[in-house]
């Protein structure tokens, strides 16, 4: 019924081939195969036969005049990668970059003025809705692009399916990786240690307070260290009635909400959530089990939003100076304390992540080169714009997004430049900020190839927790199920 | 020309109807050859477009398909087998039944509803008549964000007006809990999905005779009685379509769950197509996600299948 058929190599070509044989119809896959773009060059292996010329001194007793020569044809397959200039070079077509939306009015500001400063066409699309899904399918499709945003929970996973290429042997990469922090590096390599990619921005996930309300409350700031204490002054402002929902929390179902978040507060109680190897290790973790029973308490007693776990942004926000203590992305720091958009300007502080170890989850976009590109050389240019320098030298792009809106980068002179210093301690801590970015560190289970899919589930699993649609030791042990079912599916 | 086209009635004149036959045998298949030569592209077109996924989905549902790592591997009917008994797989039915009822139910009626007002004569109905498809001819996306903002439980115009009204004492969380998160999406499409159902019912109120509500009236009968004697037997066949219709769009449903609910707060909202979509998309199961979308396809074929039945049954009344 179900036999088990012996694995082997797809291609997209195989794709359409077993489609159309499974019709049977000859048409219909001849119009298919003239569809079809070619197979890409680069990853084809290719028999060549080598003439091999061997001089061989014979040792035999008789005399002989001169040494043998003896001719043999050696046939062996080799993978042959062109250099650039092994390849005959597009210089025609527009480099394509696919991003998510984010300010897309700056991104093309950034994309003209690459385009200028290197006489280039680029087209420039921005993909709503699911990003990462989007690009993965895209690439399965065997579209082509030159330069792809990604987190980097996706690098081991693009890499080893041939999307992305590692930039580790660019002439640069040395000079790159000498302006790096050391971190930025380790978490944009792979786990072969290959430099992959350029970043487009870092954060980490920060933690603070309305000075007005705690004020109004009679809460003493200097009692915020563990979450023991904050649960107890946010039920004490929800009973005073200072706060409907005390805690603004970002618990959507999406990457950059629920995983991210949770994470971070599995770091600041010290939580270890998988070994070196991936394996999890959570389930014996009481750090684990005590975040999301603490997610809960939060959710029960009401001193969060009842729609912290749909879609959006889960209400007004923080903007509406309604909340008393929020958490999530350090640069959104910026937007509540400016005047124009937050009714909690200048009252926003922030704070070491309450927990145990006060750590913090830390994360790194990456622009990736694309296997499938139109010219390496002028995709290296674009990408070595936005996530390294201009033409002129400078950090164009980095500082642009740093200066307007407070995102951090891992280039050392960007973050330590005096006017990006300035800039930022006009709307946070920057002494607390420091010492939160010291105290952070990424998810090595990031360069698992499954942990996207992981995380997902995750998600759903810990929402259905928090709503009481499961217990605790559920939650556990479908985590841990599922993280061993998909180490042995990608082992 | 002229002796040939002359000569065939002849043989026949002549007492040879079999070769008569057989010629209109000929003009017949060659008239057929043509005519199907003549719709050949557009079969082609139709072949590539919807048998050809049909099929190419069909066979990654029997494979195990890992792109990331480019392996395909036969295994039958395993994905079926597979998900058939999982919780999430029988609780996402569950849901799709209760939200296709709930659409079905709510926007034939309501659809039925809006046809007999906009089948009466009064001031500016050709203008009512117009406005009523909008919602229909809106994207679903674009529904979907409409009815989020109007559900959001900070800002929505629902709190806002029910609030003013005195009718809730405080703003109230709409998509917070689960079942009330999924009747509300299918509220909002009962509100994108009347429209065409009231289209359909509208043509149906047209054709039925009025000579019928003048008898009737004669005979002492009410509007109760007309309603249900005439207008209702009338419109049977127009409202099994527009029953088929509804119940594929309730089933199918996911770009207001996708909009929406994201199958959330946890899985609460997660219907065959969200789950069929997180599987194939989100993990990367192409067979098992191939699988689940095709019970969906086969649930919906097996109904169209009924319905069309009930709907040949009451043609011939």
């Amino acid at each position: 019924m179900s036999g088990q058929g012996k694995a082997q190599g797809l291609t997209r070509r195989d794709f359409l081939r077993a489609g159309a044989g499974a019709m049977g119809l000859g048409v219909t896959a001849a119009l298919l195969q003239a569809c079809a773009q070619p197979a890409a060059a680069p990853a084809t292996p290719q028999v060549i036969k080598e003439v091999v010329t061997q001089v061989v001194e014979k040792q035999v007793t008789q005399v002989v005049e001169k040494p043998v020569e003896v001719t043999k044809v050696v046939e062996q397959t080799v993978e042959v990668t062109p250099t650039p200039a092994a390849v005959a070079r597009d210089t025609t077509s527009p480099l394509k970059l696919l991003g998510w939306p984010y300010h897309e009015e700056v991104v093309k500001e950034n994309v003209e003025i690459f385009m200028k400063q290197y006489n280039e066409k680029v087209e420039y699309q921005m993909i709503p809705g699911d990003y990462h899904p989007v690009i993965e399918t895209k690439f399965i499709g065997g579209e082509k692009a030159d330069v792809v945003y990604s987190e980097e929970d996706h690098l081991q996973r693009w890499y080893k399916a041939g999307w992305i290429i590692p930039i580790e042997d660019m002439i640069e990469a040395k000079q790159i990786k000498d302006e790096l922090y050391p971190a930025g590096v380790e978490t944009m390599s792979n786990v072969e240690g290959e430099l992959m990619g350029l970043p487009y921005y870092s954060a980490f996930i920060v933690f603070f307070y309305n000075q007005a309300l705690l004020e109004k409350g009679g809460i003493d700031t200097s009692q915020l260290d563990t979450w023991d204490q904050i649960l107890e002054h946010c039920r004490k402002l929800k009973k005073d009635g200072i706060c409907k929902y005390p805690y603004l929390p970002s618990w959507a179902r999406v990457w950059y909400g629920l995983d991210w978040s949770i994470w971070a507060d599995w770091f600041a109680e010290g939580a270890n959530i998988f070994d070196k190897d991936f394996n999890p290790t959570f389930q014996d973790e009481p750090a684990f089990q005590k975040v999301l029973e603490r997610y809960k308490t939060l959710f029960d007693e009401k001193l969060v939003p009842e729609d912290a776990l749909a879609p959006g942004e889960g209400s007004l926000g923080w903007a509406s100076g309604e909340f008393a203590f929020g958490s999530t992305h350090s640069y959104v720091m910026k937007d509540n304390n400016d005047p124009a958009t937050s009714k909690a300007a200048g009252m926003t502080k922030n704070i070491l992540m309450p927990g145990a170890k006060h750590e913090s989850f830390r994360w790194v976009a990456q622009y990736f080169l694309c296997k499938n590109n139109t010219d390496t050389e002028r995709a290296w240019n674009l990408m070595k714009f936005m996530g390294w320098k201009d033409k002129e030298g400078k950090y164009l792009v980095s500082k642009k997004w740093a200066l307007n809106f407070g995102l951090g980068t891992p280039w050392k002179a960007v973050m330590e430049d005096p006017e990006v210093v300035a800039s930022w301690s006009k709307w946070c801590d920057m002494d607390v900020m420091n010492k939160q970015g010291e105290l952070t560190r990424s998810r090595p289970v990031d360069k698992a190839l499954w942990y996207p899919e992981w995380g997902f589930f995750m998600m759903e699993q810990v929402q259905n927790y928090i709503q009481g649609s499961q217990s605790l030791s559920d939650l556990v042990k479908a985590l841990k199920e599922k993280a061993e079912q998909l180490k042995a599916q990608y082992a | 020309m002229a002796d040939e086209e002359g000569s065939r009635p002849l043989s026949g004149i002549r007492g040879k109807p079999a070769g008569k036959e057989k010629w209109l045998e000929y003009e017949e298949r060659r008239e057929a050859l043509y005519a199907f030569l003549l719709i050949l592209p557009a079969l082609i077109i139709v072949f590539l477009v919807i048998a050809y996924p049909l099929l190419y989905s069909l066979w990654i549902s029997v494979n195990n398909v890992d792109f990331v790592r480019q392996r395909w591997t036969f295994v039958g009917l395993k994905n079926y087998l597979d998900i058939l008994p999982k919780p999430e797989f029988q609780m996402a039915g569950v849901r799709t039944v209760y939200y296709t009822v709930l659409s079905v139910v709510g926007s034939v009626g309501v659809g039925l509803l809006m046809a007999l007002v906009l089948n009466e004569s009064f001031k500016g109905r050709n203008v009512m008549r117009s406005l009523v498809l909008v919602p229909w001819a809106t994207s679903g996306v674009v529904i979907g964000i409409i009815w989020r903002w109007i559900y959001d439980g900070e800002t929505g115009v629902l709190n806002g007006v029910l609030y003013a009204l005195g009718i809730i004492p405080d703003y109230v969380p709409w998509m917070s809990e689960g079942v009330r998160a999924l009747t509300l999406t299918a509220v909002a499409h009962i509100w994108a999905a009347a429209p065409g159902s009231s289209l359909l019912l509208l043509a149906g109120l047209q054709a039925i005779p009025p000579s019928l509500y003048n008898a009737a009236k004669i005979d002492g009968a009410g509007a109760w009685q007309r309603f249900w004697r005439i207008t209702l037997p009338w419109l049977r066949p127009m409202l099994l379509l527009a029953v088929i219709l509804s119940t594929i769009g309730g089933l199918m449903t996911f770009d207001l769950i996708y909009v929406m609910t994201r199958g959330g707060p946890g899985s609460a909202t997660t219907v065959f197509s969200w789950l069929g979509y997180t599987t194939t998309y989100q993990f990367f199961r192409f067979g098992e996600g191939t699988a689940i979308l095709y019970v969906l396809t086969i649930a919906c074929l097996i109904l169209a299948y009924f319905y069309g039945k009930l709907l040949s049954r009451e043609q011939m009344y």
